[in-house]
């Protein structure tokens, strides 16, 4: 996908610098801007590391006392808007990579056209929606925490899609719906720890609803794909699978929910349900929050042994954000995780480096608490 | 003696917080566009919509032109507190996502309401809003907040 892409990338550059000798107000024309996030974990467990995502190469705990890689990132968006109608996004984003490196890549790169006042299509690489804030989750200052639950990540750990989605906004008595309808594939690559490892997902076809009730959004997914585990020693076949979400998020001037839920109903390796709850209390510059998530593999599928038949792992975070000025928040967040008696037979926040000569150790004290601190900004 | 210093510490620091805490006593704040505009009035929701972005103001959904004031400016924070009910690190955290999205850029700022009354009156397609004290013969008030 990466030609079409990069093909994509200058069809909106061109687009966009065609139309700049139109009327239009230069301005408006390109729009360029950025996020971040710098910042710092620890762990307290020595026997595994503990990643952000099962994207990143090293974390915190074994390879790290601190480590800075978990979560600091730089994202830099171009916004192309030759007409009302057309929209072109390209974001690129650097952050920790499966091989340890910083190079960016392409977390957005699609044209929208904008048919009707109601109806968008989009073409390019676009999101993987799943869950409520699943656009801005790379956004950590559009965020209430400092991470996306890994717990929710874990069935599915993609946030992109090459293909296109389509969205219609309605109205149904006073319910605003935005309903999209996506399909498309997506490849993804794991981090070192699981070495030569990727997920190659096809066939991809969904719909996903975000309401507004008032002021509570709610969202409802539901995404059917194929998909295919790469991984030395395992013979790749691919496997059908549906995927349903349900979440909701309020947000007040005084306080704020977020809650996520997912369910994987996997014919290889079984019933995966995930959940994550958040919330939290403004007051003033500083907004403390509470959350709790939970990753548990409900029924097993022949894809896992029988000795690697409990996987659970919870995450229960304590955190608070401080609205430094605008456009700069820190924030600091306790983690406490807790798995199964076999984690890590299946890939979520604890991960375990030296192709896991620490495992054994690592099992006498399944657990890990994380500190973590980080400044997010946009401009 | 230390304890007697401990309610006034705690005065203190109630005085300390209590502009952070209290809500400005500002004046009421009118959504406005050209005083040539084909809207009428805006109800609360639209306003909401309209002014996260959501929903044209316009009813053949053509794009509304979004005016804001500074960041700085106490009548910017009124508005979305009374409109929207939200903060205004509320509203920078939502126009990032929106942003990064790509579904919508934030509303393009003018330095003042006098310069929100020029672009409205060279833009049929805009609104915006301003302190009540503001309102003159060029913009109309479609909606009001106090």
């Amino acid at each position: 996908m990466r030609n079409p892409l990069r093909k994509l990338f200058c069809l909106v550059l061109l687009g966009g610098a065609s139309a700049a000798y139109a009327d239009e107000p230069a301005t408006s024309m390109f729009n360029f801007s950025g996020f971040g996030t710098l910042g710092v974990a620890h762990s307290s467990n020595k026997d595994a590391d503990f990643v952000n995502n099962v994207f990143e190469a090293h974390g915190a705990g074994q390879s790290a006392s601190l480590a800075a890689g978990v979560d600091s990132k730089l994202g830099l968006q171009l916004t192309a808007t030759p007409s009302e109608q057309i929209t072109g996004v390209v974001q690129a984003i650097a952050q920790q990579k499966w091989n340890g490196t910083y190079a960016p890549a392409l977390e957005w790169a699609n044209v929208a056209w904008q048919a009707t006042p109601d109806f968008d299509v989009r073409v390019g690489r676009v999101v993987w929606p799943m869950f409520v804030r699943s656009e801005s989750v790379n956004v950590g200052y559009s965020n209430f925490s400092i991470r996306a639950s890994g717990e929710l990540a874990a069935e599915m750990p993609n946030t992109h899609n090459d293909g296109v989605d389509a969205t219609y906004k309605f109205r149904t008595g006073s319910l605003a719906h935005a309903l999209t309808a996506f399909g498309g594939h997506s490849k993804v690559h794991y981090g070192d720890y699981f070495p030569n490892t990727t997920l190659d997902v096809t066939h991809i076809a969904g719909l996903s609803d975000m309401v507004d009730i008032g002021a509570v959004t709610v969202h409802l997914a539901a995404m059917h794909m194929q998909y295919v585990y790469t991984a030395p020693g395992v013979a790749p076949f691919p496997v059908k699978l549906p995927i349903y979400s349900l979440g909701a998020v309020y947000d007040s001037d005084t306080w704020y929910m977020l809650g996520d839920a997912q369910l994987a109903l996997d014919p290889y390796y079984g019933r995966m349900e995930s959940f994550s709850l958040l919330g939290g209390y403004h007051l003033g510059k500083f907004s403390p929050y509470l959350g709790y998530s939970q990753f548990k593999q409900a029924t097993f599928g022949p894809g896992v042994p029988a000795p690697l038949q409990t996987t659970t792992q919870s995450d229960t975070i304590l955190g608070v954000r401080w609205d430094v000025q605008t456009s700069v928040d820190v924030k600091l967040q306790l983690d406490s995780i807790r798995t199964g008696d076999v984690a890590g037979s299946f890939p979520i926040s604890l991960v375990f480096p030296n192709n896991g000569q620490q495992y054994a150790s690592f099992l006498t004290h399944p657990k890990a608490n994380v500190i973590s601190v980080v400044v997010d900004f946009v401009f | 003696m230390r304890i007697l210093c401990k309610p006034a510490l705690f005065a203190r620091i109630l005085l300390a917080c209590a502009p952070a805490l209290a809500t400005p006593a500002l004046a009421e704040v009118v959504v406005v566009a050209s005083s040539k505009t084909s809207l009428s009035a805006l109800t609360p929701d639209q306003v909401e919509q309209t002014f996260s972005g959501k929903a044209s103001a316009f009813a053949d959904g053509r794009k509304t032109h979004l005016l804001d004031l500074p960041e700085s400016s106490a009548t910017r924070a009124d508005f979305y507190t009374k409109a929207l009910g939200k903060n205004a690190i509320q509203m920078k955290a939502y126009w990032s996502r929106m942003t990064f999205t790509g579904k919508s850029l934030p509303p393009a700022e003018k330095a003042d309401a006098d310069a929100v009354k020029k672009a409205l009156a060279a833009d049929p397609d805009a609104v915006g809003y301003v302190d009540a004290a503001s309102v003159d013969g060029s913009v109309k008030v479609l909606a009001s907040f106090k």
